[in-house]
């Protein structure tokens, strides 16, 4: 499989898995966005030595794996692709601090604690969000979006790209493959080629946004009006949001 | 390439995070202002299939010559040129916004440093004191187009990964010195933006030859909403959040700081390695701006002038540098 098909296949999946029914995916939206920032800011105000909070965020992120019956391993798959970098800024406290400390009786130095706590954090901030994109459609994201009012505007645009990565992703692979197809033994462009290459993908993305454009004028589209699925906040909803951020207030206080 | 400056969210403070949140909010505020003046607020399927194209685009893998490995196109300032600055800038914020989400790039809490490393500082500070300036004096034609998207590629990707630097180290994620850091950061990230640049210039190219009405509309719709006072504020606001947050890292120590307080009762940590004491003297001797300040001054405003310094004296060599070659161009 081609990356292109790869990317496409990508995002379908996580389509896919956001139509499952489980308790999570009935979350409203805006909660399991609000859960989503208080397990970030949880992780990220754990310090290198708290061994429990780190135990109970992964505990945590698993356990959501198996109530919204997304696969561990594809979890781990997505959150991988964020540690190369984590891992040398790592690196370079592993080779800055040197000094020798006994954590738990297992000997360490303070730099490679630092540069596990770094990796960890990076994990799990990335696990949360796979989890929150993985459980709630885009379209209910951008609905969550709206009620926190960000402009109409922009989360129509997030919608429209989304929408047109399928298609220019797929416009993008088949003029790959019909110049690796002219020109043997390379699977990259040369960089003599890609003007004309990226100009050509412009030009033709230019002519659907035009049509697109077009079609929406003539059908009435007003920029002001948010077309996408409107969802209200109950009296649950808030309630299970002040629970959540209580509880992990004391967990904070608990764990530290 | 690939690695460019998608920050993860375990690689900045919540501070840092919340800061830059609240920064680019006013300009997603202040970009679709300026949409609506130029009455472009009707095309949000334009400016969403635009940020389907640059998704698209820094799919598709070029070889650099001579090097054996393979980059992709940032798209910033290119998607400037053809589509306008503010449209470009919500495009962006499009695109950075799904990548964060689905494909893992970047963080939640980091989308805020993402969006100003790769959105707002190539098109609120390359692109108008750059790009703007040499097309408006020189004309849109093969050699302006060139030299204008070389050098504000440059600069825009090189401020972005002072910005980088600066939001790591005003995290205290890293033990790295400054100085260290940023030696390890910009001279790549030249190479980065010059090969960016290139890649830009010839597709911009190819598009003014298609149809040359495609870059001036979006030069000059740009030219009708935009201000000089606005651009120059705009670009001086970049250099104060860079000097700002210096001030912020100076005073407030946490993360690993604290972490190795906790341990060993001390911030500092005690250097035993005498070759390393040795360099580290050699670099305390020959740098400029220590450890974010000035030498023998360790007040906060020291270390914010050191960032506003760093940034600036980046964006004053490549401005320069582009300053000498349009003069050339102009002899010619």
């Amino acid at each position: 499989m081609n990356k292109y098909a790869y990317s496409l296949f990508s995002l379908e999946h996580i389509e896919e898995l956001t139509k499952k029914d489980t308790t999570i995916h009935h979350l409203q939206p805006i909660v399991k966005l609000f859960f989503t920032v208080f397990f970030i800011i949880f992780t990220l105000t754990s310090t290198s030595y708290a061994l429990f909070s780190y135990l109970f965020l992964i505990c945590l992120v698993i356990l959501i794996c198996f109530l919204a019956k997304i696969p561990v391993r594809e979890m781990l798959k997505r959150t991988l692709i964020g540690l190369p970098f984590s891992f040398f800024l790592g690196l370079s406290n592993v080779i800055l601090m040197p000094t020798p400390i006994s954590f738990y009786n297992i000997p360490l130095t303070i730099g490679l604690l630092s540069m596990i706590s770094i990796m960890l954090k990076t994990f799990l901030c990335l696990a949360i969000v796979f989890l929150f994109v993985a459980t709630t459609p885009l379209e209910d994201i951008a609905g969550a979006f709206v009620m926190l009012h960000v402009p109409y505007f922009l989360v129509s645009i997030i919608l429209v790209t989304y929408r047109y990565i399928y298609l220019l992703v797929e416009e993008a692979g088949k003029m790959h493959q019909a110049y690796i197809l002219r020109h043997f033994k390379k699977d990259a462009l040369e960089m003599k080629h890609m003007g004309s290459f990226l100009g050509l993908l412009f030009v033709r993305s230019l002519h659907h946004a035009h049509l697109v454009d077009d079609a929406m004028s003539l059908r009435g589209y007003d920029p002001g009006h948010y077309y996408g699925p409107h969802q209200s906040i109950h009296a649950e909803d808030v309630f299970l949001i002040v629970l959540m951020a209580g509880v992990m207030i004391i967990l904070k206080v608990v764990l530290s | 390439m690939n690695f460019m400056m998608h920050m993860a969210d375990g690689l900045i403070s919540i501070p840092v995070g919340v800061i830059f949140y609240v920064v680019i909010g006013f300009l997603i505020a202040y970009a679709i202002k300026k949409c609506n003046t130029a009455n472009l607020s009707h095309k949000v399927a334009l400016m969403g299939v635009m940020g389907a194209f640059v998704f698209a685009g820094q799919m598709i893998n070029f070889t650099i010559p001579g090097t054996g490995s393979s980059g992709h196109i940032l798209g910033s300032i290119m998607l400037a040129m053809v589509l306008g600055q503010y449209p470009a800038f919500l495009s962006i914020v499009a695109v950075l916004v799904i990548q964060a989400l689905l494909f893992g790039d970047g963080g939640l809490l980091a989308l805020g440093c993402n969006i100003f490393n790769m959105g707002v500082l190539p098109l609120f500070v390359a692109y108008p004191l750059i790009v703007k300036p040499i097309l408006n004096k020189f004309g849109i034609n093969g050699k302006t187009l060139t030299i204008a998207s070389i050098l504000s590629c440059i600069v825009g990707i090189e401020l972005g990964a002072l910005s980088v630097s600066l939001q790591t180290l005003a995290s205290h994620i890293t033990a790295l010195p400054f100085t260290t850091f940023i030696a390890l950061m910009l001279p790549i990230h030249v190479v980065i933006g010059l090969v960016e640049g290139l890649i830009t210039s010839a597709v911009v190219g190819f598009v003014n030859k298609y149809s040359p009405a495609i870059i001036e509309d979006a030069l000059y719709m740009t030219n009708a909403v935009e201000s000089k006072k606005a651009s120059l504020i705009i670009g001086l606001s970049a250099l104060v959040i860079a000097g700002g947050l210096s001030l912020f890292a100076s005073s407030h120590p946490d993360g690993l700081e604290w972490s190795i307080a906790s341990i060993t009762g001390s911030t500092e940590i005690e250097e035993k390695n005498t070759t390393k004491k040795e360099i580290a003297k050699v670099q305390e001797q020959t740098s400029l701006l220590p450890d974010y300040a000035f030498k023998n001054n360790d007040s906060p405003l020291s270390g914010a002038s050191a960032g506003i310094i760093g940034a600036g004296v980046v964006l004053v060599v490549a401005g320069g540098a582009g300053y000498m070659l349009s003069k050339k161009h102009r002899h010619e």
